[in-house]
């Protein structure tokens, strides 16, 4: 009867045990299936992206852009090369049959259906060039430059890339060509930098005496070429313009491998007395344009620079590293901080996902003169306007937009820490001009700001 | 007279009559009629036969297959005799086989990589002599994209001499449309991934390359055959002319994946490897390196030896079946036919002829069922050669070269089989025989068998015979 009894214990424990194990499972089970998934954080954010979150907090915000290719860098570059037309450097249908063809995932696509769009306009401003047309030919040479200086963007995922360089030279010469045709007052100059020079287009007004001159330089990556619609409209309103291209930009990058220099001052004071040489320029009125990152270095340069009367930021830009940073995440920083040489392999696995960022990491190692990201986010650190904004003593404009995804926030920063006379012009999508430097709206940007100028400098 | 016969027959140098071998065709025409006579006695040991000799020959069919799909598909694709890789490869481990696929140069160091390739270009100028051909490969990764749907492959560049040599060695088995050699941007993809991404020839597809530069590259190609797949893996490749694949790759000219060198004596593999090795390191680069097959294949040469052990103790395994099956049968045959062999002896038929007749009889049904197993085997070569053994997926797949094993009908593998089933057919009978044969007549004829010493009977009938016959 014991041992009956013993048996019965041995044979009804598993049995306890198995339901024990039945209800745990079927507790996580059921935790399993009611619980949430967290969606995993992506490791760097597209611009886009960050805007698209903010849309649902903020109603001004509301997205409502158009997309031409499926790639938000792309897409991007592609509004870009769409501004163009403002000033006769692109034909609508050249520019969306071109970004029909593109694939989204692939630098060299685009590079190739740009390339293709550029030789074929190239080739009709010959063939016009060749029967005598010269204002077609300027006109298709002018296009043609755009197209060029928009292929060669994607190949700085690989900056010694021959092909960079000529094509962006290829896209330069033939907007001089174009000028010249177009007969447009521009004369190409080579301004004196260091031990080298500097590219630059100066376009004269048509004044009888001195007159005042507007200084242009870009930011982290677009062509000086693609300002030609502010120098155009600054020298039919009687100013002198000087397009210039800085270390870090233009040829200055490509050729000599110069890059970005945090105390652009150096850049800026160079060109300031290489203009001074020039007889028609009014030294009492210079005034210093720096448009998208270039904001913040023209906000640099104008706390050391005291011969300059307006200084116009579009956007401005207090802490390049800050832009730079908001879009990696907080345990890519913190890899930064305590492990960059994991940061920087983590950052090469990171650059495989997409094109976009890809170029973006690439891109800015290559202009921030860095060999790793981590070196790329130690040179950026130098670009800090923080502790220079009071010593500006000239009038400044600070341009910004309701749409800005590039260091959002940032403009309207360094407009309230500025000391001097100030201006801060704010973009809205009643002027369809919300976006960042006005992309697409040409027509109220140069208005406004040109009126401004008038308006500032007498 | 039989014995005198048979005994001049074993001597080799002397010259058989038909007079002399017709006493031969007794013994057969007896061992035949005794085959027809008993069919359940037949049946019985035909089947223990022609399961025996099936078994043999389609165990050598399988492990010919596995060995040609291990070695031979990684010496025709991946590495000839000899194979140049870039120094990356260094980094992975020998016993990983796949590690020749991550052969990749680095752009950053052209110039290192031009000056090796041109080291590289002048000992293959100097060996030419023992060279049988060269072949300067181009692969990369890429993504095929139908717009629905997208896979991971393989990229294969090959101009038209590669392009034959890999159909002529079976790596690429055409099955439909054509090979993409005659039109630009024209590719060939596997069946496995036509269907699984549902492509039709004609269809046009994007592949996206990862370039050595970094980028991504993308191109529209038209899908113009389809060739045979052996395995999952082995069906993401996908082929296009040489040129498309510098164009997709935005690669250099005279930029490779691999070389592959065939030698006309193999065997000198390892010391070429070698010597070519040290070559390339006078260059001041040492961006190339140079593995033989039996270096960078050690993962394969591993596998294959391993299989073909496994397989030598499989078919021993089987022999040994065939042993025991073959003399138990007989044993209980011949215990059976005790009596008739005892009338045999009565009338005169001494020992060894009683023995060949045994023999004979044996052999005669080996033959028939040897005859019919080959026929089978032949039937099932053929069948699972288009076909296909599954294996299944995963690292079995992996280590066979493809989820399915082809076994491979080689006529030597013929005359082994025979050879053995002959020896057997020989051996087998000889205890069970001997032990009959050496019966006394009268407990033959009353079938009562006593427990006898073979070798002692031998012995007797040996020497006892003769002395008995001298002292006559």
């Amino acid at each position: 009867m014991s041992r009956k009894k013993n048996n019965m214990t041995k044979s009804s424990f598993p049995g306890w045990i198995a339901c024990l194990i039945l209800m745990i499972a079927t507790a996580g089970a059921t935790l399993l299936l009611t619980t949430e998934k967290p969606e995993p954080e992506p490791a760097v954010q597209s611009p886009i992206a960050m805007q698209t979150e903010e849309n649902d907090k903020d109603e001004k915000k509301e997205g409502d852009s158009y997309v031409f290719v499926d790639n938000w860098f792309m897409d991007t570059r592609v509004k870009f090369v769409l501004d163009g037309i403002w000033h006769r450097m692109g034909n609508v249908n050249e520019i969306l049959d071109t970004a029909k063809r593109i694939r989204h995932t692939s630098e060299l696509s685009w590079f190739r259906e740009w390339s293709k769009t550029a030789e074929r306009i190239e080739s009709i401003g010959d063939e016009c060039l060749a029967k005598g047309h010269e204002i077609s030919a300027g006109e298709a040479y002018l296009r043609a430059s755009n197209y060029y200086l928009a292929a060669e963007v994607m190949l700085h995922t690989n900056p010694v890339d021959e092909r960079i360089v000529k094509t962006y030279k290829t896209g330069a010469d033939l907007f001089m060509k174009g000028l010249e045709l177009l007969s447009v007052p521009v004369t190409k100059v080579e301004i004196p930098y260091e031990d080298t020079t500097l590219n630059g287009y100066f376009f004269r007004a048509e004044t009888s005496g001195k007159a005042p001159v507007l200084l242009v330089h870009q930011g982290f990556d677009a062509p000086i070429e693609s300002t030609k619609h502010i120098a155009e409209e600054a020298i039919r309103r009687g100013y002198h313009c000087l397009l210039f291209e800085g270390p870090g930009q233009g040829l200055a990058i490509r050729e000599q491998n110069l890059p970005f220099r945090p105390d652009w001052e150096n850049v800026v004071s160079p060109v300031v007395d290489y203009i001074l040489t020039l007889p028609q320029v009014d030294e009492e009125n210079i005034m210093l344009m720096g448009i998208s990152m270039g904001g913040g270095f023209a906000a640099r340069a104008a706390a050391f620079e005291p011969r300059l009367k307006l200084c116009i930021l579009n956007p401005g830009y207090v802490n390049v590293y800050d832009i730079i940073s908001d879009y990696l995440t907080p345990s890519l920083m913190n890899l930064y901080e305590e492990d960059p040489e994991e940061l920087n392999k983590k950052m090469e696995e990171i650059a495989d996902y997409e094109a976009g960022i890809r170029w973006g990491i690439y891109h800015g190692m290559w202009v921030f003169g860095g060999k790793t990201p981590a070196e790329f986010l130690d040179n950026v650190k130098k670009f800090d306007n923080t502790p220079i904004l009071d010593q500006i003593k000239c009038k400044v404009l600070v341009m910004d937009g309701v749409s800005e995804v590039w260091g959002e926030g940032q403009a309207k920063q360094l407009y309230d820490a500025l000391t001097c006379e100030k201006h801060y012009m704010l973009f809205t999508k009643e002027d369809s001009a919300s976006e960042h430097c006005q992309v697409g709206a040409g027509a109220i940007a140069t208005q406004r700001m040109f009126d401004w100028m008038d308006e500032n400098l007498q | 007279m039989v014995t005198e016969i048979f005994l001049m027959m074993c001597a080799q140098d002397h010259a058989i009559t038909f007079e002399e071998v017709y006493p031969m065709f007794v013994y057969c025409k007896i061992a035949y009629r005794n085959v027809l006579e008993n069919r359940k006695r037949t049946r019985l040991i035909g089947i223990t036969l022609l399961l025996s000799c099936l078994l043999l020959l389609f165990s050598f069919t399988l492990g010919n297959g596995i060995e040609e799909q291990i070695l031979g598909q990684y010496r025709n694709f991946l590495s000839g005799d000899i194979s140049v890789v870039w120094e990356n490869v260094k980094e992975y481990d020998v016993s990983d086989p796949s590690r020749l696929h991550f052969s990749e140069f680095d752009l950053k160091k052209d110039l290192e990589n031009k000056e090796a390739i041109t080291i590289l270009d002048s000992w293959l100028e100097e060996r030419e002599p023992d060279i049988l051909e060269v072949y300067k490969a181009l692969r990369g990764n890429g993504v095929l994209d139908t717009g629905r749907y997208a896979s991971y492959s393989i990229i294969v560049g090959l101009d038209d001499r590669e392009a034959d040599f890999y159909v002529s060695r079976g790596v690429l088995n055409l099955l439909q449309g054509s090979l993409p050699f005659r039109s630009k941007y024209g590719i060939c993809i596997s069946d496995v991934a036509a269907k699984e991404n549902h492509i039709q020839l004609g269809d046009w597809v994007v592949l996206d390359s990862n370039t050595a530069s970094g980028y991504v590259n993308s191109l529209e190609y038209q899908v113009v055959g389809f060739y045979k797949s052996n395995s999952d893996f082995d069906s993401i490749y996908v082929y296009m002319t040489d040129t498309d694949f510098l164009e997709l790759y935005d690669q250099p000219e005279e930029y490779f994946h691999s070389v592959r060198i065939y030698l006309k004596n193999p065997e000198m593999a390892d010391a070429l490897a070698v010597d070519l090795a040290q070559f390339l390191q006078t260059g001041n680069s040492g961006v190339l390196r140079a593995e033989s097959i039996n270096e960078s294949g050690e993962f394969y040469l591993m596998i294959s030896g391993f299989l073909k052990s496994l397989f030598t103790l499989f078919v021993v395994f089987i022999l040994s079946i065939i042993a025991v099956g073959i003399r138990s049968v007989v044993r209980m045959n011949l215990f059976e036919r005790m009596k008739e062999f005892g009338t045999l002896r009565a009338i005169g038929f001494n020992r060894v002829q009683s023995f060949f007749i045994i023999f004979l009889e044996i052999f005669i049904l080996a033959m028939i069922f040897f005859v019919l197993a080959l026929g089978i085997s032949c039937i099932l070569v053929y069948f699972f050669s288009q076909t296909g053994i599954p294996v299944g997926a995963g690292a079995f797949a992996y280590i066979l070269g493809g989820e399915r094993i082809y076994p491979k009908f080689i006529p030597s593998d013929t005359l082994t089989a025979l050879l053995i089933i002959t020896c057997f057919s020989l051996l087998a009978p000889v205890k069970p025989a001997l032990v009959l044969l050496y019966q006394n007549i009268t407990n033959m004829l009353s079938q009562n068998q006593k427990r006898i010493s073979v070798i002692g009977g031998i012995l007797h009938s040996l020497f006892g015979a003769r002395q008995k016959k001298l002292s006559t």
